[in-house]
Protein backbone atom coordinates (compact mmCIF):
# COMPACT_ATOMS: atom_id res chain seq x y z
CA UNK A 1 0.00 0.00 0.00
CA UNK A 2 1.65 3.32 -0.64
CA UNK A 3 1.95 6.38 0.73
CA UNK A 4 -1.25 7.99 -1.42
CA UNK A 5 -2.95 6.32 1.52
CA UNK A 6 -7.49 6.09 1.05
CA UNK A 7 -7.95 7.95 4.02
CA UNK A 8 -7.26 11.07 1.47
CA UNK A 9 -9.10 10.36 -1.72
CA UNK A 10 -12.39 11.22 -2.06
CA UNK A 11 -14.31 8.51 -0.92
CA UNK A 12 -11.67 6.83 0.08
CA UNK A 13 -12.06 4.45 -2.83
CA UNK A 14 -8.80 3.09 -4.54
CA UNK A 15 -8.16 2.48 -7.25
CA UNK A 16 -8.90 5.51 -8.83
CA UNK A 17 -7.80 7.15 -11.94
CA UNK A 18 -8.26 11.39 -12.84
CA UNK A 19 -8.68 12.74 -16.03
CA UNK A 20 -9.82 16.14 -16.17
CA UNK A 21 -12.24 17.14 -14.09
CA UNK A 22 -13.51 13.28 -13.39
CA UNK A 23 -12.62 11.65 -10.40
CA UNK A 24 -13.65 7.72 -11.07
CA UNK A 25 -12.84 5.26 -8.51
CA UNK A 26 -13.01 1.42 -8.63
CA UNK A 27 -13.06 -0.49 -11.30
CA UNK A 28 -16.73 -1.27 -12.65
CA UNK A 29 -16.91 2.81 -12.64
CA UNK A 30 -13.59 2.81 -14.75
CA UNK A 31 -14.10 0.14 -17.12
CA UNK A 32 -17.34 1.93 -18.11
CA UNK A 33 -15.56 5.45 -18.15
CA UNK A 34 -13.02 4.24 -20.30
CA UNK A 35 -15.58 2.25 -22.48
CA UNK A 36 -17.14 5.77 -22.90
CA UNK A 37 -14.02 7.10 -24.52
CA UNK A 38 -14.21 4.17 -26.91
CA UNK A 39 -11.90 2.03 -24.88
CA UNK A 40 -12.69 -1.40 -24.38
CA UNK A 41 -11.75 -4.95 -23.74
CA UNK A 42 -14.99 -6.81 -24.73
CA UNK A 43 -15.56 -5.49 -28.06
CA UNK A 44 -15.13 -8.98 -29.36
CA UNK A 45 -17.79 -10.75 -27.26
CA UNK A 46 -21.17 -11.43 -27.95
CA UNK A 47 -24.15 -10.99 -25.37
CA UNK A 48 -23.88 -14.28 -24.02
CA UNK A 49 -20.44 -14.37 -23.45
CA UNK A 50 -20.66 -11.02 -21.91
CA UNK A 51 -23.56 -11.96 -19.41
CA UNK A 52 -20.85 -15.13 -18.75
CA UNK A 53 -18.25 -12.64 -18.29
CA UNK A 54 -19.82 -10.75 -15.49
CA UNK A 55 -21.39 -13.54 -13.39
CA UNK A 56 -17.45 -14.93 -13.51
CA UNK A 57 -16.60 -11.63 -12.47
CA UNK A 58 -19.37 -11.53 -9.68
CA UNK A 59 -18.01 -14.72 -8.40
CA UNK A 60 -14.45 -13.30 -7.87
CA UNK A 61 -15.66 -10.27 -6.21
CA UNK A 62 -17.93 -11.93 -3.64
CA UNK A 63 -16.14 -15.16 -2.82
CA UNK A 64 -12.16 -14.10 -3.27
CA UNK A 65 -12.95 -10.58 -1.70
CA UNK A 66 -14.67 -11.37 1.06
CA UNK A 67 -12.22 -14.26 1.76
CA UNK A 68 -9.72 -11.95 1.71
CA UNK A 69 -11.13 -9.60 3.71
CA UNK A 70 -12.18 -12.39 6.74
CA UNK A 71 -8.70 -13.58 6.26
CA UNK A 72 -7.23 -10.39 7.17
CA UNK A 73 -9.38 -8.56 9.62
CA UNK A 74 -11.19 -11.77 11.03
CA UNK A 75 -8.86 -14.15 11.59
CA UNK A 76 -7.31 -13.04 14.71
CA UNK A 77 -3.11 -14.50 13.90
CA UNK A 78 -3.10 -13.03 10.29
CA UNK A 79 -4.30 -9.50 12.40
CA UNK A 80 -2.25 -9.20 14.79
CA UNK A 81 0.68 -10.22 12.21
CA UNK A 82 0.40 -8.55 9.02
CA UNK A 83 -2.86 -6.39 9.19
CA UNK A 84 -2.70 -3.84 11.80
CA UNK A 85 0.81 -3.03 11.49
CA UNK A 86 0.43 -3.16 7.50
CA UNK A 87 -2.81 -0.74 7.48
CA UNK A 88 -1.43 1.10 10.53
CA UNK A 89 2.14 2.52 9.44
CA UNK A 90 1.37 4.90 6.78
CA UNK A 91 -0.33 6.73 9.84
CA UNK A 92 1.47 8.79 12.63
CA UNK A 93 1.18 7.46 16.24
CA UNK A 94 -2.66 7.84 17.69
CA UNK A 95 -4.26 7.60 14.39
CA UNK A 96 -2.43 3.71 13.20
CA UNK A 97 -4.77 2.39 15.96
CA UNK A 98 -7.90 4.53 15.84
CA UNK A 99 -8.18 3.90 12.27
CA UNK A 100 -7.05 0.67 12.17
CA UNK A 101 -9.76 -0.24 15.26
CA UNK A 102 -12.64 1.57 13.24
CA UNK A 103 -11.93 0.15 9.68
CA UNK A 104 -11.84 -3.40 11.44
CA UNK A 105 -15.66 -2.43 13.44
CA UNK A 106 -16.71 -1.31 9.45
CA UNK A 107 -15.79 -4.54 8.04
CA UNK A 108 -17.28 -7.03 10.96
CA UNK A 109 -20.10 -5.35 10.79
CA UNK A 110 -20.35 -5.42 6.61
CA UNK A 111 -18.78 -9.48 6.86
CA UNK A 112 -21.43 -9.79 9.38
CA UNK A 113 -24.38 -9.05 7.02
CA UNK A 114 -23.51 -10.79 4.38
CA UNK A 115 -23.13 -13.74 6.59
CA UNK A 116 -19.34 -14.04 6.12
CA UNK A 117 -18.49 -13.18 9.65
CA UNK A 118 -20.26 -16.13 10.82
CA UNK A 119 -18.30 -18.65 8.59
CA UNK A 120 -15.29 -20.70 10.27
CA UNK A 121 -12.08 -20.53 8.92
CA UNK A 122 -12.27 -23.76 7.09
CA UNK A 123 -15.53 -23.04 5.48
CA UNK A 124 -14.09 -19.76 4.35
CA UNK A 125 -11.09 -21.91 2.63
CA UNK A 126 -13.82 -24.25 1.06
CA UNK A 127 -15.40 -21.18 -0.68
CA UNK A 128 -12.60 -20.13 -1.78
CA UNK A 129 -11.13 -23.36 -3.14
CA UNK A 130 -14.85 -23.95 -4.67
CA UNK A 131 -14.19 -20.44 -6.50
CA UNK A 132 -10.89 -21.52 -7.56
CA UNK A 133 -12.28 -24.65 -9.34
CA UNK A 134 -14.85 -23.15 -11.08
CA UNK A 135 -12.82 -20.92 -12.43
CA UNK A 136 -9.96 -23.34 -13.20
CA UNK A 137 -13.05 -25.23 -15.23
CA UNK A 138 -13.69 -22.08 -17.36
CA UNK A 139 -10.13 -21.21 -17.76
CA UNK A 140 -9.52 -24.86 -19.14
CA UNK A 141 -6.91 -25.01 -21.51
CA UNK A 142 -7.10 -21.35 -22.95
CA UNK A 143 -4.60 -18.31 -23.03
CA UNK A 144 -7.41 -16.16 -21.29
CA UNK A 145 -10.81 -16.49 -20.60
CA UNK A 146 -12.59 -15.71 -23.43
CA UNK A 147 -9.54 -16.94 -25.72
CA UNK A 148 -7.29 -15.32 -27.10
CA UNK A 149 -7.78 -11.85 -25.64
CA UNK A 150 -7.48 -10.68 -22.15
CA UNK A 151 -10.97 -8.97 -20.62
CA UNK A 152 -11.93 -7.41 -18.01
CA UNK A 153 -12.20 -10.82 -15.84
CA UNK A 154 -9.01 -11.52 -16.26
CA UNK A 155 -7.78 -8.07 -14.68
CA UNK A 156 -9.68 -8.89 -11.53
CA UNK A 157 -8.64 -12.97 -11.45
CA UNK A 158 -5.24 -11.50 -11.87
CA UNK A 159 -5.71 -8.99 -9.54
CA UNK A 160 -7.26 -11.34 -6.77
CA UNK A 161 -4.92 -14.32 -7.72
CA UNK A 162 -1.74 -12.38 -7.66
CA UNK A 163 -1.89 -11.09 -4.81
CA UNK A 164 -2.90 -14.05 -3.03
CA UNK A 165 0.14 -16.15 -4.42
CA UNK A 166 2.64 -13.34 -3.82
CA UNK A 167 1.75 -12.33 -0.20
CA UNK A 168 3.07 -13.85 2.66
CA UNK A 169 0.88 -14.53 5.43
CA UNK A 170 1.30 -16.89 8.65
CA UNK A 171 -1.12 -19.41 7.45
CA UNK A 172 -0.50 -19.68 3.41
CA UNK A 173 -3.41 -21.74 2.89
CA UNK A 174 -4.64 -19.38 0.41
CA UNK A 175 -1.55 -19.41 -1.92
CA UNK A 176 -1.54 -23.39 -1.69
CA UNK A 177 -5.27 -23.55 -2.92
CA UNK A 178 -4.65 -21.33 -5.82
CA UNK A 179 -0.87 -23.04 -6.21
CA UNK A 180 -3.25 -26.28 -6.83
CA UNK A 181 -4.83 -24.67 -10.01
CA UNK A 182 -2.29 -25.22 -12.58
CA UNK A 183 -3.87 -23.29 -15.10
CA UNK A 184 -4.89 -20.57 -13.08
CA UNK A 185 -0.93 -20.07 -11.79
CA UNK A 186 -0.19 -19.98 -15.61
CA UNK A 187 -2.45 -16.97 -16.48
CA UNK A 188 -1.11 -15.09 -13.48
CA UNK A 189 2.39 -15.61 -15.50
CA UNK A 190 1.44 -14.76 -18.59
CA UNK A 191 0.02 -11.47 -17.71
CA UNK A 192 2.38 -10.46 -15.38
CA UNK A 193 4.86 -11.19 -18.11
CA UNK A 194 3.08 -9.89 -21.09
CA UNK A 195 1.81 -6.75 -19.16
CA UNK A 196 4.08 -5.89 -16.20
CA UNK A 197 7.17 -6.92 -16.84
CA UNK A 198 9.35 -3.72 -18.00
CA UNK A 199 12.31 -5.08 -19.84
CA UNK A 200 10.69 -7.69 -21.93
CA UNK A 201 10.91 -6.14 -25.18
CA UNK A 202 8.63 -7.28 -28.30
CA UNK A 203 5.09 -6.94 -29.33
CA UNK A 204 3.49 -6.65 -25.87
CA UNK A 205 5.06 -4.13 -24.68
CA UNK A 206 4.18 -2.23 -27.91
CA UNK A 207 0.96 -2.99 -27.33
CA UNK A 208 1.29 -1.77 -23.78
CA UNK A 209 2.72 1.86 -24.85
CA UNK A 210 -0.67 1.89 -27.69
CA UNK A 211 -2.70 1.82 -24.78
CA UNK A 212 -0.96 4.59 -22.27
CA UNK A 213 -0.82 6.61 -25.08
CA UNK A 214 -4.82 6.38 -25.59
CA UNK A 215 -4.98 6.67 -21.40
CA UNK A 216 -2.98 9.66 -21.79
CA UNK A 217 -5.70 11.33 -24.50
CA UNK A 218 -8.15 11.24 -21.58
CA UNK A 219 -6.33 13.55 -19.55
CA UNK A 220 -7.08 16.62 -22.46
CA UNK A 221 -10.64 16.00 -21.77
CA UNK A 222 -12.47 19.69 -21.66
CA UNK A 223 -12.92 20.92 -18.34
CA UNK B 1 -38.71 -39.34 5.03
CA UNK B 2 -37.75 -35.87 3.59
CA UNK B 3 -39.77 -32.93 4.52
CA UNK B 4 -39.45 -29.32 2.96
CA UNK B 5 -41.20 -27.15 5.19
CA UNK B 6 -41.32 -23.39 3.31
CA UNK B 7 -43.58 -19.98 3.80
CA UNK B 8 -46.82 -20.04 2.60
CA UNK B 9 -47.50 -18.74 -0.97
CA UNK B 10 -50.33 -16.05 -1.62
CA UNK B 11 -52.92 -16.94 -3.77
CA UNK B 12 -53.58 -13.48 -5.26
CA UNK B 13 -50.56 -13.25 -6.99
CA UNK B 14 -50.34 -16.75 -8.03
CA UNK B 15 -47.24 -17.57 -6.43
CA UNK B 16 -46.04 -20.59 -4.25
CA UNK B 17 -43.92 -19.26 -1.98
CA UNK B 18 -43.50 -15.19 -0.98
CA UNK B 19 -39.96 -16.03 0.43
CA UNK B 20 -37.29 -16.23 -2.03
CA UNK B 21 -35.14 -19.28 -0.40
CA UNK B 22 -38.39 -21.57 -0.01
CA UNK B 23 -39.07 -21.32 -3.91
CA UNK B 24 -35.82 -21.64 -4.43
CA UNK B 25 -35.50 -25.00 -2.52
CA UNK B 26 -39.08 -26.03 -3.89
CA UNK B 27 -38.20 -25.18 -7.30
CA UNK B 28 -34.95 -27.45 -7.50
CA UNK B 29 -37.09 -29.77 -5.09
CA UNK B 30 -39.58 -30.21 -8.02
CA UNK B 31 -36.71 -30.22 -10.67
CA UNK B 32 -34.89 -32.69 -9.38
CA UNK B 33 -37.93 -35.34 -8.70
CA UNK B 34 -36.93 -35.69 -5.47
CA UNK B 35 -39.54 -37.21 -2.93
CA UNK B 36 -39.67 -34.50 -0.99
CA UNK B 37 -43.43 -33.19 1.53
CA UNK B 38 -43.41 -29.89 0.95
CA UNK B 39 -45.60 -28.53 3.84
CA UNK B 40 -46.28 -25.08 3.53
CA UNK B 41 -45.64 -22.85 7.44
CA UNK B 42 -45.93 -19.48 8.19
CA UNK B 43 -44.38 -19.78 11.38
CA UNK B 44 -40.51 -20.05 12.31
CA UNK B 45 -40.80 -20.69 15.79
CA UNK B 46 -41.20 -24.10 14.86
CA UNK B 47 -38.78 -24.84 12.84
CA UNK B 48 -35.67 -26.97 14.30
CA UNK B 49 -33.42 -24.11 12.82
CA UNK B 50 -35.15 -21.02 14.03
CA UNK B 51 -35.61 -20.35 10.12
CA UNK B 52 -37.73 -21.21 7.22
CA UNK B 53 -37.51 -22.83 4.67
CA UNK B 54 -35.79 -25.72 6.69
CA UNK B 55 -35.43 -29.32 5.08
CA UNK B 56 -35.92 -31.95 7.61
CA UNK B 57 -34.15 -35.45 6.84
CA UNK B 58 -32.13 -38.29 8.50
CA UNK B 59 -29.40 -35.95 8.62
CA UNK B 60 -30.37 -32.74 10.43
CA UNK B 61 -32.54 -29.78 9.34
CA UNK B 62 -31.13 -27.46 6.43
CA UNK B 63 -31.69 -23.99 5.91
CA UNK B 64 -29.47 -23.39 3.45
CA UNK B 65 -29.92 -23.81 -0.02
CA UNK B 66 -26.61 -25.26 -0.47
CA UNK B 67 -26.02 -27.95 2.34
CA UNK B 68 -30.03 -29.21 0.52
CA UNK B 69 -28.56 -29.44 -2.74
CA UNK B 70 -25.31 -31.35 -1.76
CA UNK B 71 -27.56 -33.70 0.39
CA UNK B 72 -29.87 -34.16 -2.16
CA UNK B 73 -27.08 -35.22 -4.77
CA UNK B 74 -25.57 -37.77 -1.62
CA UNK B 75 -29.35 -39.18 -2.72
CA UNK B 76 -28.83 -39.21 -6.12
CA UNK B 77 -31.61 -36.57 -6.58
CA UNK B 78 -30.20 -33.63 -8.81
CA UNK B 79 -31.24 -31.75 -11.71
CA UNK B 80 -27.75 -31.23 -12.75
CA UNK B 81 -26.56 -34.67 -14.69
CA UNK B 82 -27.07 -33.66 -17.75
CA UNK B 83 -24.76 -30.48 -17.63
CA UNK B 84 -20.97 -30.38 -18.36
CA UNK B 85 -18.27 -29.56 -15.84
CA UNK B 86 -17.68 -26.04 -17.71
CA UNK B 87 -21.82 -25.45 -17.11
CA UNK B 88 -21.44 -26.87 -13.31
CA UNK B 89 -18.98 -23.93 -13.09
CA UNK B 90 -21.34 -21.59 -14.57
CA UNK B 91 -24.26 -22.67 -12.44
CA UNK B 92 -21.43 -21.40 -9.67
CA UNK B 93 -20.78 -18.10 -11.31
CA UNK B 94 -24.51 -16.88 -11.96
CA UNK B 95 -25.42 -17.80 -8.88
CA UNK B 96 -23.09 -15.09 -7.21
CA UNK B 97 -24.15 -13.08 -9.96
CA UNK B 98 -27.48 -13.18 -8.86
CA UNK B 99 -26.40 -12.98 -5.34
CA UNK B 100 -24.46 -9.55 -6.11
CA UNK B 101 -26.62 -7.70 -8.66
CA UNK B 102 -30.44 -8.66 -7.72
CA UNK B 103 -30.54 -9.83 -4.47
CA UNK B 104 -29.68 -6.41 -3.33
CA UNK B 105 -32.34 -4.83 -5.26
CA UNK B 106 -35.43 -7.66 -3.94
CA UNK B 107 -34.29 -6.77 -0.64
CA UNK B 108 -34.54 -3.03 -0.57
CA UNK B 109 -37.91 -3.11 -2.49
CA UNK B 110 -39.55 -5.50 -0.50
CA UNK B 111 -37.92 -4.88 3.10
CA UNK B 112 -36.55 -1.58 3.27
CA UNK B 113 -38.34 0.94 0.72
CA UNK B 114 -40.46 2.10 2.98
CA UNK B 115 -44.21 2.17 1.19
CA UNK B 116 -43.74 -1.01 -0.20
CA UNK B 117 -42.75 -2.55 3.10
CA UNK B 118 -45.50 -1.10 5.04
CA UNK B 119 -48.86 -2.32 2.45
CA UNK B 120 -47.51 -5.27 1.06
CA UNK B 121 -44.60 -6.88 2.63
CA UNK B 122 -45.22 -6.30 6.41
CA UNK B 123 -48.96 -6.40 5.95
CA UNK B 124 -48.82 -9.46 4.79
CA UNK B 125 -46.18 -11.69 7.01
CA UNK B 126 -48.49 -9.65 9.93
CA UNK B 127 -51.56 -11.03 8.29
CA UNK B 128 -50.20 -14.71 7.65
CA UNK B 129 -47.65 -15.12 10.65
CA UNK B 130 -49.88 -16.69 13.97
CA UNK B 131 -50.36 -14.05 17.15
CA UNK B 132 -47.37 -13.13 19.15
CA UNK B 133 -44.77 -14.12 16.30
CA UNK B 134 -46.41 -11.79 14.29
CA UNK B 135 -45.21 -8.63 16.24
CA UNK B 136 -41.84 -10.10 16.17
CA UNK B 137 -40.66 -11.77 13.25
CA UNK B 138 -41.32 -9.23 10.54
CA UNK B 139 -39.96 -6.48 12.82
CA UNK B 140 -36.49 -8.41 13.30
CA UNK B 141 -36.00 -9.40 9.62
CA UNK B 142 -36.75 -5.43 8.74
CA UNK B 143 -34.02 -4.49 11.11
CA UNK B 144 -31.38 -7.25 9.38
CA UNK B 145 -32.46 -6.32 6.03
CA UNK B 146 -31.61 -2.63 6.49
CA UNK B 147 -28.44 -3.10 7.70
CA UNK B 148 -27.74 -5.20 5.04
CA UNK B 149 -28.68 -2.33 2.83
CA UNK B 150 -26.96 0.14 5.03
CA UNK B 151 -23.51 -1.60 4.93
CA UNK B 152 -23.59 -1.46 1.02
CA UNK B 153 -23.34 2.29 0.89
CA UNK B 154 -21.28 5.15 1.96
CA UNK B 155 -24.38 7.36 2.55
CA UNK B 156 -27.37 4.91 2.96
CA UNK B 157 -29.22 8.15 4.25
CA UNK B 158 -29.63 9.07 0.30
CA UNK B 159 -32.29 6.79 -0.39
CA UNK B 160 -32.84 8.74 -3.97
CA UNK B 161 -29.31 7.44 -4.33
CA UNK B 162 -29.43 3.59 -3.22
CA UNK B 163 -32.73 2.88 -4.96
CA UNK B 164 -31.29 4.18 -8.21
CA UNK B 165 -28.25 2.50 -7.78
CA UNK B 166 -29.67 -0.93 -7.09
CA UNK B 167 -32.42 -0.66 -9.67
CA UNK B 168 -28.87 0.82 -12.56
CA UNK B 169 -27.57 -2.97 -11.43
CA UNK B 170 -31.07 -5.14 -10.92
CA UNK B 171 -31.78 -3.62 -14.51
CA UNK B 172 -28.57 -4.52 -15.94
CA UNK B 173 -28.42 -7.93 -14.55
CA UNK B 174 -31.93 -8.80 -15.67
CA UNK B 175 -31.26 -7.93 -19.02
CA UNK B 176 -28.19 -9.81 -19.27
CA UNK B 177 -30.20 -12.66 -18.05
CA UNK B 178 -32.53 -12.37 -20.99
CA UNK B 179 -29.94 -11.96 -23.61
CA UNK B 180 -28.39 -15.20 -22.01
CA UNK B 181 -31.88 -16.95 -22.26
CA UNK B 182 -32.60 -16.14 -25.48
CA UNK B 183 -35.10 -18.49 -27.27
CA UNK B 184 -34.22 -21.76 -25.06
CA UNK B 185 -36.48 -23.00 -22.53
CA UNK B 186 -34.08 -23.29 -19.89
CA UNK B 187 -31.10 -21.45 -19.12
CA UNK B 188 -29.12 -24.78 -20.36
CA UNK B 189 -30.98 -26.16 -23.02
CA UNK B 190 -33.97 -28.01 -22.63
CA UNK B 191 -33.91 -29.26 -19.00
CA UNK B 192 -33.96 -27.09 -15.59
CA UNK B 193 -31.14 -27.40 -13.86
CA UNK B 194 -29.70 -25.66 -10.36
CA UNK B 195 -29.73 -22.12 -12.28
CA UNK B 196 -32.70 -22.11 -13.26
CA UNK B 197 -34.60 -22.68 -9.71
CA UNK B 198 -32.36 -19.85 -8.58
CA UNK B 199 -33.33 -17.26 -11.37
CA UNK B 200 -36.21 -18.78 -11.66
CA UNK B 201 -37.04 -17.60 -7.41
CA UNK B 202 -35.71 -13.80 -8.07
CA UNK B 203 -37.73 -13.42 -11.38
CA UNK B 204 -40.65 -14.83 -10.27
CA UNK B 205 -40.90 -12.88 -6.38
CA UNK B 206 -40.51 -9.62 -8.76
CA UNK B 207 -42.61 -10.22 -11.33
CA UNK B 208 -45.62 -11.65 -9.40
CA UNK B 209 -45.93 -9.38 -6.65
CA UNK B 210 -47.15 -5.86 -7.08
CA UNK B 211 -45.00 -3.68 -5.34
CA UNK B 212 -45.57 0.16 -4.75
CA UNK B 213 -42.18 1.00 -6.91
CA UNK B 214 -42.91 -1.44 -10.44
CA UNK B 215 -39.87 -0.33 -11.95
CA UNK B 216 -38.07 -4.31 -12.05
CA UNK B 217 -41.96 -5.47 -12.27
CA UNK B 218 -42.02 -3.42 -15.90
CA UNK B 219 -38.62 -4.39 -16.92
CA UNK B 220 -39.27 -8.26 -16.61
CA UNK B 221 -42.31 -7.77 -18.31
CA UNK B 222 -40.41 -5.80 -21.34
CA UNK B 223 -38.24 -9.05 -21.70
CA UNK B 224 -41.18 -11.44 -23.01
CA UNK B 225 -38.32 -14.04 -22.67
CA UNK B 226 -38.41 -13.88 -18.91
CA UNK B 227 -41.90 -13.31 -18.07
CA UNK B 228 -42.41 -16.51 -20.03
CA UNK B 229 -40.20 -18.67 -18.61
CA UNK B 230 -41.51 -17.60 -14.82
CA UNK B 231 -44.96 -18.50 -16.20
CA UNK B 232 -44.41 -21.44 -17.87
CA UNK B 233 -41.94 -22.83 -14.69
CA UNK B 234 -44.64 -21.57 -12.35
CA UNK B 235 -47.24 -23.75 -14.85
CA UNK B 236 -45.85 -27.14 -15.00
CA UNK B 237 -43.77 -27.60 -11.78
CA UNK B 238 -46.93 -25.57 -9.38
CA UNK B 239 -49.86 -26.25 -11.35
CA UNK B 240 -52.42 -25.71 -8.44
CA UNK B 241 -50.95 -22.31 -7.83
CA UNK B 242 -50.79 -20.87 -11.40
CA UNK B 243 -55.01 -21.53 -11.64
CA UNK B 244 -55.35 -20.53 -7.73
CA UNK B 245 -53.63 -17.32 -8.94
CA UNK B 246 -55.67 -16.75 -11.75
CA UNK B 247 -59.10 -17.51 -10.14
CA UNK B 248 -59.18 -15.28 -6.89
CA UNK B 249 -57.60 -12.50 -8.73
CA UNK B 250 -61.04 -11.25 -8.98
CA UNK B 251 -61.66 -11.03 -5.52
CA UNK B 252 -58.80 -10.08 -3.49
CA UNK B 253 -59.31 -8.67 -0.02
CA UNK B 254 -60.94 -11.62 1.21
CA UNK B 255 -58.21 -13.03 2.56
CA UNK B 256 -57.85 -11.10 5.48
CA UNK B 257 -61.77 -12.42 7.01
CA UNK B 258 -60.56 -15.74 8.74
CA UNK B 259 -58.24 -13.81 11.17
CA UNK B 260 -60.64 -11.03 11.65
CA UNK B 261 -62.76 -12.14 14.42
CA UNK B 262 -60.36 -13.86 16.25
CA UNK B 263 -57.75 -10.82 16.12
CA UNK B 264 -61.08 -8.84 17.77
CA UNK B 265 -61.40 -11.31 20.00
CA UNK B 266 -57.92 -11.64 21.44
CA UNK B 267 -57.89 -7.67 21.51
CA UNK B 268 -60.44 -7.71 23.64
CA UNK B 269 -59.30 -9.95 25.68
CA UNK B 270 -56.13 -8.24 26.35
CA UNK B 271 -58.09 -5.08 27.01
CA UNK B 272 -60.07 -6.05 29.56
CA UNK B 273 -57.27 -8.02 31.30
CA UNK B 274 -55.01 -4.78 31.46
CA UNK B 275 -57.84 -3.08 32.58
CA UNK B 276 -58.68 -4.99 35.33
CA UNK B 277 -54.90 -5.68 36.28
CA UNK B 278 -54.84 -2.18 36.32
CA UNK B 279 -57.62 -1.84 38.57
CA UNK B 280 -56.56 -4.47 41.46
CA UNK B 281 -52.49 -2.58 41.30
CA UNK B 282 -54.48 0.79 41.96
CA UNK B 283 -56.60 -0.85 44.49
CA UNK B 284 -60.08 0.04 43.06
CA UNK B 285 -60.95 -3.46 43.53
CA UNK B 286 -59.97 -5.63 46.19
CA UNK B 287 -60.27 -9.11 45.72
CA UNK B 288 -58.55 -10.27 49.41
CA UNK B 289 -61.20 -11.76 50.96
CA UNK B 290 -58.21 -13.14 53.82
CA UNK B 291 -58.31 -10.09 55.86
CA UNK B 292 -61.57 -9.21 56.86
CA UNK B 293 -62.25 -11.36 59.91
CA UNK B 294 -59.20 -9.56 61.06
CA UNK B 295 -60.28 -6.56 60.73
CA UNK B 296 -63.09 -7.50 62.48
CA UNK B 297 -61.83 -8.98 65.52
CA UNK B 298 -60.09 -5.85 65.64
CA UNK B 299 -62.59 -4.08 65.32
CA UNK B 300 -64.30 -5.85 67.77
CA UNK B 301 -61.19 -5.61 70.12
CA UNK B 302 -61.33 -2.16 69.59
CA UNK B 303 -64.74 -1.40 70.38
CA UNK B 304 -63.85 -3.37 73.29
CA UNK B 305 -61.49 -1.27 74.53
CA UNK B 306 -63.60 2.03 74.07
CA UNK B 307 -66.37 0.65 75.93
CA UNK B 308 -64.06 -0.97 79.00
CA UNK B 309 -62.36 3.01 78.47
CA UNK B 310 -65.55 4.43 78.44
CA UNK B 311 -66.95 2.39 81.24
CA UNK B 312 -63.64 2.80 83.68
CA UNK B 313 -64.37 6.88 82.91
CA UNK B 314 -68.03 6.45 83.70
Amino acid sequence: MSRGHNYQVEKGRIPFIKAGAFVVAELDPIVAFVANKGVTLTEGLDTTQKADMRAYMSLVSNVLANAELYVSWVDRTTYEEVTMSRYGSVHPWPLNHVLTKQKRQQIHRRLKVLGWKQKSLEEVYNEVEHCCSALSERLDKQEFFFGKRPTELDALVFGHLFTLLTTPLPDNRLATIVRSFSNLVKLCQVIERDFFERNNGGSSSGNGEGDYDKLEDLNQLPM
Amino acid sequence: MMELHVWEGEAKYGLPSMDLKSLQMMAYVKFSGAPVTIIKSSNPFKSPTGKLPVFKCSEGAFSEFSEVTTFLRKQNFSCDYELSARQCSEVVAYEQLMLEKLYPALIYLWWVEPKSYYEVTHKWFFSNMPFPHKFWYPRRYHQGYCDLINSMFDDPDDSQLVETELHKQAQECLTMLSNRLGDREYFFGRTPSTIDAVIFSYLALLLKVDLKVPVLQNHIKACPNLSRFVSKAVQRFFPSEGLRGAGSRESPGKDDMPHKGRNLLLSGLVALSAMFGYAIAAGLVQVDMGEQPIEEEYDYEYDDYNNEEGSSGE
